[in-house]
């Protein structure tokens, strides 16, 4: 397993949000979370960036243990997240948004040569280059954030929600580009409300349901009824 | 001839102003704090110019080669001592310690220089250059140069460099600065150390320029204030903008109103802009 995650409880005050969750992620896989509003996912994303402090239970990666990494320190090992609701840099320019997705790089070729293979590969983004982030639509933004999360060359990327809020037509091209990022063989964790998308892109599921690992496996085992329970009881 | 007198003592006056403020402005930006000590800090800088002055005849020109790092060390120290233990509890509570800093500061000013008004002579003291047919003092033209060059500085750094873009992106939006490996604390905690170093590079200068009493800390602290609500309190052309406008107001209303009501222009035109702007100013005070 690249991503370990063992019996993970966590919240905010007295609020356990998830408790003893474990998952786990292999390298090349693509693996969704699914489950209602308040069933935990955010949350388990941020524990897992480092965020937000684990209160029982251990997240480990390659083999170390991150459970107390610094959100830099988990960075730097190539674990990198887009957040829900994109949060691009909205006062600063797309290539500015792409150039601070590349710190891990350093500040120097090895960077720019990134952001021009960002470039070739999503013609949409250098026509924008120059543009404020802030202004620009929510499928554009959301592909500035993923482009983003790519520049790190990250070696897992966790995606939380990267449909809520767009168009069913931007959903289409983020469904896209995010196929051919599994295609290359990237890591991937997504969060994800919308069942479609996980089914078209992921290979296996966990399901949350109120803090807690409910069910778990292949996509396609993942039965309707399960799902049903998971998000309407 | 009166009203040349005015704009160019107001350009002058507003620059330096402006400068003192872009280190206010740049810890509103990324921490959102509004550093209530901003004048006190920038009063220890000019004490300590009249000290090396005094004990060691040194020039304060020179002197703020070593106070400007001095300064910046206790911005860096303030932060990481005093406000980040505080911060993310009630927004009041770091305006109230930010305060309570500054009449501790006053205090101890007062304790060790008694409440006379003090001045630092520099090299330039006392000599007087003309400028559009009015007389200037050499030492308000160097403190005018030395602002322009440190927000020039720091315009540049913000715009063009990785510094300037981290600065950016976390005042922007600290999560997704965290999610991109930006160090953020450190980032917060270098804001201050420059907002404050700021006022080491000119308030030894200043010393000959401005009235130094041990109070004055609060006056400058709102003054800056005013400067950077009227500015808008997020980019540098902004607080250029502010620091002029609040210059002019100053040095206009000294020449042509009676008495010391000139000294209530600035606060006549920050109620001038609430009034006629208060939407647009308060949108940019709270973020987007």
């Amino acid at each position: 397993m690249l991503l370990d995650v063992q019996e993970l409880t966590a919240g905010y005050g007295k609020v356990a949000v998830l408790r003893e969750v474990s998952l786990g992620v292999a390298a090349g896989e693509c693996v969704a979370v699914l489950g209602a509003n308040n069933a935990g996912k955010s949350t388990l994303l941020k524990v897992i960036s480092g965020l937000m402090p684990a209160r029982r239970g251990k997240v480990l990666f390659d083999g170390a243990d991150i459970t107390a990494d610094s959100p830099r320190g988990r960075v730097a090992r190539g674990i990198i997240q887009i957040p829900e609701g994109r949060h691009v840099f909205p006062d600063l320019t797309v290539e500015e948004n792409l150039l601070m997705g590349g710190l891990r790089l350093g500040a120097g070729k090895r960077r720019r040569t990134k952001l021009a293979e960002i470039y070739e590969t999503f013609p949409p983004l250098p026509p924008m280059r120059t543009r404020q982030a802030g202004t620009l639509s929510g499928g554009e933004q959301q592909l500035v954030a993923i482009a983003r999360g790519l520049m790190a060359v990250p070696r897992i990327l966790l995606l939380d929600e990267p449909s809520l809020g767009l168009s069913p037509v931007a959903i289409d091209r983020v469904l896209e580009v995010l196929l051919t990022i599994r295609d290359t063989g990237t890591t991937m964790l997504v969060i994800e409300q919308n069942a479609q998308v996980c089914f078209d892109l992921c290979s296996r599921g966990y399901v949350l349901r109120r803090g807690q690992v409910v069910t778990a496996g292949k996509m396609e085992k993942l039965s309707t009824e399960e799902l049903k329970r998971a998000y309407f009881s | 001839m009166l009203f040349v007198a005015g704009i160019v003592q107001g350009i002058v006056l507003g620059i330096i102003l402006a400068l003192v403020t872009s280190g206010m402005t740049l810890i509103y930006r990324v921490t959102g704090i509004i550093n209530f000590a901003h004048g006190s800090l920038m009063a220890i800088a000019m004490y300590l110019a009249f000290d090396l002055k005094r004990y060691w005849n040194v020039d304060p020109l020179l002197a703020s080669l070593a106070i400007a790092p001095l300064m910046a060390a206790v911005g860096w120290a303030l932060f990481w001592g005093l406000i980040r233990p505080i911060r993310r509890q009630h927004h009041l509570l770091t305006i109230q310690v930010l305060l309570g800093l500054s009449f501790v500061i006053e205090a101890l000013l007062l304790m060790r220089y008694g409440a006379d008004m003090r001045s630092a002579e520099n090299i330039f003291s006392g000599k007087f250059v003309t400028v559009l047919g009015v007389g200037i003092e050499v030492t308000r033209v160097v403190a005018f140069l030395l602002s322009l060059i440190g927000l020039t500085a720091l315009g540049i750094a913000l715009r063009y460099s990785d510094w300037g873009r981290r600065l950016r992106a976390t005042a922007a939006d600290e999560l997704a600065a965290y999610l991109v490996g930006i160090p953020v604390l450190r980032v917060e905690a270098w804001t201050w150390g420059v907002g404050i170093g700021v006022l080491g590079l000119v308030g030894p200068v200043l010393a000959d320029v401005f009235k130094m009493t041990p109070d004055m800390g609060l006056r400058y602290a709102i003054l800056a204030l005013v400067v950077l609500i009227i500015g808008g309190g997020r980019t540098m052309a902004g607080t250029i903008v502010g620091g002029l406008l609040v210059g002019f107001a100053e040095t206009l209303g000294l020449l042509y109103l009676p008495g010391s009501y000139g000294g209530l222009m600035p606060y006549a035109l920050l109620a001038a802009v609430l009034l006629l702007n208060p939407a647009a100013v308060l949108a940019k005070m709270h973020g987007r």
